[in-house]
C-alpha cells in the first residue's frame, strides 16, 4: 500500500518535472545567470547587482557563472543547453550582434530577447585643446584634409563603428576620409585620444564624463534626442546639425535559453524591472551615468532586431 | 601630502580595515600559489563579498590580493616549475633549477626578499609619483606599444634559455598560434576551425601546459628517483646576506618594474621579463643565468612585484586599468559607489591614500606569511615525485578549468603539455613561446593601428620620439649576441 503509495507520487512528480514550467511556479529553485564576460568589467559588476536584488526579492540563490568567450558565443551555447524554464538567464550586450556576423554559427533566434535593462548614448568627443569646437569643425577639416584625422573606438563593425558610419553619412563624408582606428576596448579608445594618438574618439558618457570634468575632454555631439544631465553643456547632434537615427545605441539586458514560454519570460522581467527600481540599483544606474531604459519582453525584441538590421546593414 | 597620509593610517586601522588587509594577504597569497587563478580572478571572486562591506575595507582587501598574489606566483614557479601567475614564468627559469640542485629554501628566501624590497620601493614610487605618472601612462599609444612588444620579444637574442636559433624556433611558434581566433583589427576569424577557438588559444592554459605539465611528463620519464636531496638548513633564513649581493640589480628591477607597471596594458610579465633580461646582459655571471643563477630570482620577483604599484598610478591619477587586477579594481570601486578617474584625488581623496596605507601596511603581514610558509613549502619537495607529478597534473587541470569555469581549457592544457614536453626534448625551452604569446597580440594589433593612423606609411611610427628610442634599444639587444665578446649562448 504505502509502496504504491510512493510509487504514484513519485510518478506525478516526474510528470510535473516534466512538464513546461508553468510562470506561476517560478522560480523553482536556484536560478542561473549566464554572463558572456569576464568577471569584474561594468557588464558584470551590473548583473551581479542584479543577482543580488533578485536573491533578496525571491529569497533563492541566483548564481552568477562568467562564460565569457568569442564575444559571446561560449555563453549562448551554454544557453542553448538549458532548460526553457526561467531558471536560467544570460546577460546580453550589442556585442551579441557583431558575433552573430562574425560567427554564423548563432543568430537571433538562437535565445529568447527576454528584458532590456539599460541604454548608453554614444558621443564624439576631442581633447580640450584640439582645434575642432564642433562637430562642424572636424567635418570641414576631414573635408580639406581627408587621411589626417583619426578615430579611436571599440572593434571593427561594433555597436561603437556603426555609429559613428551613420554621423559620417548625414555628414557627407567620403568613408575613407577620416581613419577608424580599433582598440579592444571604447575605454582603450578614450585613453589613446586623451594620449593625442588619435584626435576623435566615439564612446560612451561614463567613459569621458571625468574627463571632462577635469577639462581633458570636450564633447562635440551625443548621439540622443535631448542633452543628457550629466553632460548638460555638450550639444545633440541635431542641435550640431546633423540628423542622425538616434535609437542606435548600446544595450544591456536579459536573454533565455529558446523556446522559453513568453509567460515565463514576463514574470521573471517583473522580477527584474522591480529589482531595476529599487534605489540601490538606481543609484548604481546614476553613477555609472547610464540611460534607465528597461523593456518587456516583445518590446525588446523588436528593439534588437532593428539593431541587428542596421548591424548587418553597416557590415557590408 | 604627508597629513593625507596620515589620515589613510587613520582610516584602515580599524577593525574592518586590519580584517580586510588579512584576508586580503591570505586570499592573495592561495590565489596567486594556484596556477590558473590569477590576482584578477581571485579579486573579482572576492567582488560579491564587498557588496555590504565598509567602503576603505572592501578596497584595501582587493589591493592587497592583488599585492600578495604576485608574490605567492613564485612559490610554484620555484617548487614544481608551474608558475602561480603568467609572471612568474620568469622567476621558474632560475627558481625551479635552485630546486633542482637542492637549493629550493634559498630560492624561496630569495624570492620573499626581492619581492618585498620591490614592492616597497616601488609603492614609495607610487606616493610620491602617482599623479604625475599621468601624462606617462599617455605617452603610450599604438606606435609605442609596438615598439614595446618589439624590445620585449628582442630579449630572446639575451634570455639564452636555448640556443638563438632555437629561441627564434619557439618564438616564431608563438606567434604563429598569436594569429589564430578573431583578427584584432578586421574582425575577420583566422583558423578558427570551431567556435571555441575565436578567441584564439587561451593563454593561462597554455602556459600551464607549457611549463607544469610537460615538468610532470619529464618526471614519468625519469621515473622515481629519489627526490634531491633539500638543505633544510636553510629553509628558515631572514638573513640580508642572501641578497645583498643583488642590490643593485634589486633596485634596478624594482624602478623597471614599476615604470612598466604604470604603461597600461604591459602588465607583470614584460616588467619581469625586461628587468630579467636587462640584468642578465648586465652581469658578470650572465652564463649562470637559466642554470640557476639566484640573481634571475631576484630580478624576476623584484620587477614583477613592483609593476602592481606601478598599474595602481594611471588608475588612481586618471582611472585608467594599468593591468587586468586594475580593471576588477575598478569594479569594486564602482560598486562602492566610487568613480576612479581624473577627479579621484580631488573628490575622494580617502581612497588613494588608504590604498597607499593599506600596501605599506600589508608589506610586512607578507613577509611574514612569507617567511612561515617556507619550511612548509621547502618540505613538500621531499614528497615522493609519484605523489608530486599526480598533485602537479591535478592542480594544472584544475587551474586551467577554473581559468574559464569551461573543460575546453583542460583540453588546451593537455595538447600543450605535449607540445612543451615534445620541444624540451628538442632542447626548445618554452620561455620564447611564453614571450610570444604574452606580446604578439600587442605587438600585431598595436603595429596595424599605428598604420592605419599614419595612412599606412611605416615612417611614421620613426617620427614619434618614445617609438624611435624603444625600436633603437631592440636592434641593440637583438644584435648584441653578434657583437659580444663573450661566445653567443
Amino acid at each position: 500500500m504505502l509502496s504504491t503509495r510512493f510509487v504514484v507520487l513519485t510518478a506525478l512528480g516526474a510528470a510535473a518535472l516534466a512538464l513546461p514550467a508553468a510562470a506561476q511556479d517560478w522560480p523553482n529553485g536556484d536560478i542561473r545567470y549566464i554572463l558572456h564576460v569576464e568577471p569584474g568589467g561594468a557588464t558584470d559588476v551590473m548583473a551581479r547587482r542584479m543577482a543580488d536584488g533578485l536573491q533578496r526579492d525571491l529569497g533563492v540563490n541566483v548564481v552568477v557563472e562568467n562564460r565569457a568567450g568569442g564575444s559571446g558565443a561560449r555563453q549562448v551555447a551554454q544557453m542553448q543547453r538549458a532548460r526553457p524554464d526561467g531558471q536560467t538567464i544570460g546577460s546580453v550586450t550589442a556585442s551579441h550582434l557583431g558575433m552573430f556576423q562574425q560567427t554564423g554559427q548563432f543568430d537571433m533566434d538562437s535565445v529568447e530577447w527576454a528584458c532590456g535593462l539599460v541604454l548608453d548614448p554614444y558621443l564624439i568627443a576631442v581633447r580640450t585643446d584640439s582645434s575642432l569646437e564642433s562637430l562642424g569643425d572636424l567635418v570641414s577639416a576631414a573635408k580639406e584634409n581627408p587621411g589626417s584625422l583619426s578615430v579611436a573606438g571599440f572593434g571593427e563593425s561594433s555597436g561603437g563603428e556603426v555609429a559613428w558610419m551613420m554621423f559620417m553619412e548625414a555628414a557627407g563624408l567620403e568613408d575613407d576620409s577620416i581613419n577608424w582606428v580599433p582598440y579592444n576596448s571604447v575605454g582603450d579608445g578614450v585613453v589613446a585620444t586623451l594620449g593625442g594618438h588619435n584626435q576623435i574618439v566615439i564612446a560612451y558618457p561614463g567613459l569621458v564624463r571625468q574627463h571632462v570634468e577635469a577639462g581633458t575632454l570636450r564633447v562635440l555631439g551625443v548621439m540622443a534626442d535631448e542633452r543628457l544631465d550629466m553632460l548638460p553643456d555638450s550639444p545633440t547632434y541635431a542641435e550640431a546639425g546633423f540628423d542622425v537615427n538616434t535609437s542606435w545605441q548600446q544595450f544591456r539586458g536579459v536573454i533565455m535559453p529558446p523556446e522559453t514560454p513568453i509567460e515565463v519570460q514576463t514574470t521573471v522581467c517583473n522580477a527584474v524591472e522591480k529589482v531595476l527600481e529599487t534605489p540601490a540599483l538606481q543609484q548604481y544606474i546614476a553613477d555609472s551615468e547610464l540611460v534607465p531604459g528597461f523593456m518587456p519582453p516583445e518590446e525588446f525584441r523588436a528593439f534588437v532586431e532593428a539593431q541587428n538590421e542596421l548591424t548587418t546593414q553597416w557590415a557590408q | 601630502m604627508i597629513e593625507n597620509i596620515l589620515n589613510g593610517f587613520a582610516l584602515i586601522f580599524t577593525m574592518s580595515g586590519l580584517i580586510g588587509i588579512g584576508t586580503g594577504i591570505l586570499v592573495g597569497y592561495v590565489v596567486g600559489a594556484m596556477p590558473g587563478l590569477t590576482s584578477s580572478i581571485g579579486m573579482a571572486l572576492l567582488i560579491p563579498f564587498t557588496f555590504g562591506m565598509d567602503p576603505i575595507a572592501a578596497i584595501v582587501m582587493l589591493v592587497t590580493i592583488y599585492m600578495a598574489s604576485d608574490y605567492g606566483g613564485a612559490i610554484p614557479a620555484i617548487l614544481v616549475n608551474a608558475p602561480g601567475q603568467p609572471a612568474s614564468a620568469v622567476t621558474a627559469f632560475d627558481g625551479f633549477a635552485m630546486t633542482q640542485r637542492g637549493e629550493a629554501g634559498k630560492a624561496l628566501n630569495i624570492s620573499i626578499m626581492a619581492s618585498t624590497v620591490g614592492a616597497l620601493i616601488s609603492i614609495v614610487f607610487l606616493v610620491a609619483t602617482a599623479q604625475a605618472m599621468a601624462s606617462a601612462a599617455l605617452a603610450f599609444g599604438p606606435a609605442e606599444y609596438f615598439a614595446l612588444a618589439l624590445l620585449g620579444l628582442s630579449l630572446i637574442a639575451v634570455l639564452g634559455t636555448s640556443s638563438t636559433l632555437k629561441s627564434l624556433v619557439g618564438l616564431v611558434f608563438g606567434l604563429a598560434i598569436i594569429t589564430i581566433g578573431i583578427d584584432p583589427i578586421s574582425g575577420a576569424t583566422r583558423f578558427v576551425f570551431h567556435f571555441t577557438l575565436i578567441d584564439g588559444i587561451p593563454f593561462l592554459p597554455a602556459l600551464i601546459g607549457l611549463f607544469a605539465l610537460s615538468e610532470v611528463f619529464l618526471m614519468i620519464e625519469e621515473g622515481n628517483r629519489k627526490p634531491v636531496q633539500t638543505r633544510t638548513k636553510s629553509a628558515l633564513d631572514m638573513s640580508l646576506r642572501h641578497i645583498w649581493p643583488f642590490r643593485m640589480t634589486i633596485l634596478r628591477s624594482s624602478v623597471i618594474g614599476y615604470f612598466v607597471g604604470v604603461i597600461p596594458g604591459a602588465g607583470a610579465t614584460i616588467a619581469s621579463l625586461i628587468s630579467y633580461g636587462i640584468s642578465k646582459r648586465l652581469s658578470s655571471t650572465s652564463e649562470s643565468y637559466g642554470k640557476g643563477n639566484p640573481e634571475g630570482v631576484a630580478a624576476a620577483e623584484s620587477a614583477n612585484n613592483a609593476s602592481v604599484s606601478g598599474a595602481l598610478a594611471p588608475l588612481l591619477s586618471l582611472g585608467i586599468p594599468g593591468s587586468a587586477s586594475a580593471a576588477v579594481l575598478i569594479g569594486g570601486l564602482t560598486i562602492q559607489g566610487l568613480q576612479p578617474g581624473p577627479m579621484l584625488f580631488a573628490n575622494n581623496p580617502e581612497v588613494p591614500y588608504s590604498i597607499f596605507a593599506a600596501l605599506l601596511v600589508g608589506l610586512p603581514v607578507m613577509v611574514v606569511i612569507g617567511f612561515l610558509g617556507v619550511p612548509l613549502w621547502v618540505r613538500m619537495t621531499q614528497v615522493p615525485r609519484p605523489i608530486v607529478a599526480t598533485l602537479v597534473t591535478s592542480i594544472a587541470m584544475l587551474g586551467a578549468y577554473a581559468s574559464a569555469n569551461s573543460s575546453f581549457e583542460m583540453l588546451v592544457t593537455a595538447v600543450f603539455g605535449v607540445i612543451g614536453y615534445l620541444l624540451r626534448k628538442a632542447d626548445i625551452h618554452p620561455a620564447p613561446i611564453v614571450l610570444a604569446l604574452v606580446l604578439g597580440e600587442m605587438m600585431e594589433a598595436n603595429l596595424r593601428r599605428a598604420l592605419i593612423t599614419g595612412n599606412e606609411s611605416i615612417t611614421y611610427l620613426l617620427t614619434k620620439p618614445i617609438t624611435a628610442v624603444l625600436l633603437l634599444m631592440a636592434a641593440i639587444i637583438l644584435l648584441s649576441p653578434f657583437f659580444s665578446r663573450k661566445p653567443a649562448t
